[in-house]
């Protein structure tokens, strides 16, 4: 057990250990928490209620919903690594004579424990909320938490016989028997979305369901059905015995690193790694499209470099992802566009973008600069290509929003809306490369700098954004022009800030330095 | 011969560490130095001021004539540099990488594809060309950078390690190149572990340690300095380094000389 021990302890010094280290990081990493425990409480409330009004079998379902979720989760973990082993626990552990089973066991603590570190408290406070919910003592909560871990635990159980099957059996299906049970798994989290939709699952005995029904029975102050102790226990017997039958096959040649940084880090090495993986990959597709350096420019030919990089690096999928996943909802919940406006959704849309593929630029681009400083001294030509290529995703996602939003309304927005994410793609752009040329952004979800860019980008964004937002409505007021000279309102306050923009980032890019 | 670098008594430290104590270091034009040292003699942070990449606490930078500190930026256009772990765009070509290069250089944009073509044959990249440089071995990576360091003719090659991860051959044909720059009547200046390279083909060796200049000259000088008759340089240098030990901490007399410190 001494071993166990060991790795274990190893693992969360790897895993929590930056997150305390300096002087901002136990802060943030505990504001980080405490931001999620109201959320926690108020979640476990609205469902502590609906269980307390509604009928036992459906009460069943619903808190069956969220440990579904989870029993997906762990389906979707045991497609990818599984396991989370660091590269140097490869060099350094699994070379030595660590049995699998120790390996396994040492690694589901540290799974355990983690979660309960930084989602423990979240977990807690929602328990709470479900015994208030349902108007039961708060002392509820401890079976219920007791029940959660439980499940946990015989996820992360079943997660690991998984990996085991997958090395050893590398020529059997089992990665589309893992699909097939991610898909299925999901089915009894629709209850969270609908609760109305009735698919009868309260009558088929699914892990989630039995440990539902003990907690629904928990919450409501009613006795537990023996059907439903049997099934969990059952289930609970099964993934033991099928953990202890597997987990001791030798498997250390077939799993992959997964842990490559501390709780909020980021390894820049290993994302590396994954982009020159992307980039190799998506090679034959994305380099049709070629960097001509012998055309344009010095400003065009940078311009043109930022442009090939996102569409390389795999940038350009994330942009894809952020925009649907951004839109759709706004495009279909009509009320949520009631509330803010489809001009905020893009707006916000568009300056989260620029923030974060400026903090790709600092991660992995940035030192690709001493080409140009070594050179000739001044990165203003490569900065004002930053700036241009940043403010034209910005303006292709705005285009691309309305666009969809336009077709899901059947309706055009109104211009003094499309003003605001306009004049923020413009503004967003400016301030996230004007940021770039003075700050260095540490690889860390702890760095003040990376919360500083977010901030910077998305209230450049806003502000310049309202304000070519309210000189539209001025125009609209005083003079009652057309909709073309308003138009040309938003075109001159853009290229104007373009025009500053420019001209800062040529003097702040001519000062930097690596 | 005319001077290519000319160091004095060059400073620099970092965080309170003293990476360089008063190194001084010269190269000719028509020659190739090489400069070797035990890990952290400050080989890397020399050639790092030399390129313009890092300002010095104090002394005297002058390449090609002209005083770097003075100029940081005219000079550049007639040196080439190959780092020692270089950062590539893995998302561009090989093509597009040199032709990016070549523009920053101000080459001719007529003169772009023919020299990256000539480079990549050379240097037998051309089978490789047109994909991008994440799916190339590190052997290939560093010819490529090889070939960025040289596209623009440059008359001052400063490389740091560039031998590491290439193949027997690639070694080879690099070492050809180099040879081929200094009959031209260029300098090349190359950090170097690897000493029986350094012995045979480098017409002079710098040895530095703890940031300052051992000894500087050819095998038979070095030999005189270690009071070795028939040492090998791997026997100098150890002899030389060993003896040299830690200096006493000493600080040059004006600090600050060159404004803002990096």
């Amino acid at each position: 057990m001494g071993r166990v021990a060991a790795l274990v302890a190893y693992k969360l010094q790897f895993f929590l250990g930056p997150a305390f280290r300096g002087r901002f990081g136990p802060l943030v990493f505990l504001g980080l928490l405490l931001v999620f425990l109201p959320q926690g409480f108020f979640l476990g409330f609205g469902l502590g209620m609906a269980v307390r009004d509604i009928d036992p079998a459906r009460a069943s379902v619903l808190l069956a919903a969220p440990l579904a979720g989870l029993m997906s989760f762990g389906f979707l973990w045991a497609l990818g690594t599984g396991v989370t082993a660091h590269a140097s626990e490869f060099d350094f552990f699994l070379t030595a004579d660590v049995r699998p089973r120790e390996y396994l066991v040492a690694d589901l603590l540290f799974q355990v424990a983690s979660v309960f570190v930084t989602g423990g408290l979240a977990a807690s406070l929602a328990a709470v909320g479900l015994a208030v919910g349902a108007g039961r003592p708060i002392l509820t909560a401890l079976p219920l938490l007791a029940i959660l871990l439980g499940y946990l635990v015989l996820v992360f159980l079943l997660v690991q016989i998984f990996i085991v099957l997958r090395v050893r059996y590398p020529k059997k299906p089992i990665r589309l028997l893992l699909v097939v049970l991610l898909v299925l798994s999901l089915v009894p989290s629709l209850a969270l979305f609908r609760p109305d939709l009735s698919l009868g699952l309260e009558a088929v005995p699914l892990p989630s369901t039995a440990f539902g029904a003990l907690g629904a029975a928990i919450v409501r102050g009613t006795p537990v059905a023996p059907a439903d102790l049997v099934v969990a226990g059952l289930y609970a017997l099964v993934f033991v015995g099928a953990w202890l039958a597997v987990s001791n096959t030798y498997i250390f040649h077939g799993i992959r690193p997964a842990l490559s940084a501390g709780l909020g880090q980021i390894s820049v090495s290993a994302k590396m790694d994954q982009q020159r993986r992307i980039i190799g990959g998506l090679g034959p597709l994305t380099t049709r499209v070629r960097l001509r350096a012998d055309r344009g420019g010095d400003t065009s030919l940078m311009t043109r470099l930022h442009l090939v990089r996102i569409l390389r690096d795999g940038s350009v999928l994330f942009i894809v992802l952020l925009a649907v996943v951004w839109t759709f909802p706004a495009a279909f919940r009509d009320e949520s566009l009631g509330q803010m406006g489809w001009g905020v959704v893009l707006t916000q849309m568009v300056a989260f973008t620029i923030a974060i593929l400026a903090m790709n630029w600092s991660y992995y681009e940035r030192e690709n600069l001493w080409i140009v400083q070594v050179a000739t001294g001044s990165a203003a030509s490569y900065f004002r290509g930053l700036l241009l290529g940043l403010a034209g995703i910005g303006l292709v996602m705005t285009a691309a929003g309305y666009a969809i939003l336009t077709f899901s309304s059947g309706v055009a927005p109104p211009l003094e809306d499309a003003a605001l994410p306009i004049a923020a793609s413009f503004a967003a752009a400016l301030g996230a490369t004007a940021f770039l040329t003075r700050v260095r952004i540490a690889p860390s979800a702890f760095s003040p700098a990376l919360l500083a860019i977010l901030l910077v980008v998305i209230v450049t964004g806003f502000m310049a954004g309202l304000a070519a937002q309210g000189l539209v409505l001025l125009v609209d007021a005083v003079l009652g022009v057309s909709a073309a000279a308003r138009a040309f309102v938003v075109a001159a306050f853009s290229l104007g800030l373009l025009a500053f923009g420019l001209v800062s980032v040529t003097r702040l890019g001519a000062a930097f330095r690596l | 011969m005319d001077l290519a670098i000319d160091v004095q008594q060059l400073w620099k430290s970092y965080d309170g560490t003293q990476a360089l104590q008063g190194l001084s270091l010269d190269a000719r034009l028509g020659e190739i130095v090489g400069l070797i040292g035990p890990n952290g003699a400050g080989k890397t942070t020399a050639l790092k001021i030399l390129v313009g990449l890092l300002r010095p606490d104090y002394g005297v930078v002058r390449v090609l004539g002209r005083d770097v500190l003075a100029d940081p930026v005219g000079y550049k256009a007639r040196i080439g540099y190959m780092p020692e772990a270089p950062a590539l765009p893995e998302y561009l070509t090989a093509t597009e990488f040199l032709g990016y290069v070549a523009r920053v250089r101000n080459l001719p944009k007529a003169d772009i594809e023919p020299r990256t073509w000539e480079l990549l044959r050379v240097l037998g990249l051309a089978p490789k060309a047109d994909e991008p440089i994440a799916s190339l071995s590190k052997g290939m990576k560093a010819k490529l950078a090889y070939a960025a360091a040289t596209i623009h003719r440059p008359d001052l090659l400063i490389l740091d390690e560039p031998l590491i991860g290439i193949d027997p051959a690639g070694q080879h044909l690099l070492k050809d190149q180099l040879a081929g720059v200094a009959r031209a009547g260029g300098a090349v200046l190359v950090s170097t572990h690897q000493l029986d390279t350094a012995e045979r083909l480098w017409d002079r060796v710098a040895i530095i340690h703890h940031g300052r200049t051992v000894t500087t000259g050819d095998l038979a000088s070095l030999r005189g300095a270690a009071q070795s008759e028939r040492g090998t340089l791997e026997e100098i240098f150890l002899r030389l380094t060993e003896e040299a030990g830690m200096p006493e901490p000493e600080r040059p007399k004006r600090r600050g000389l060159f404004g803002r410190r990096r």
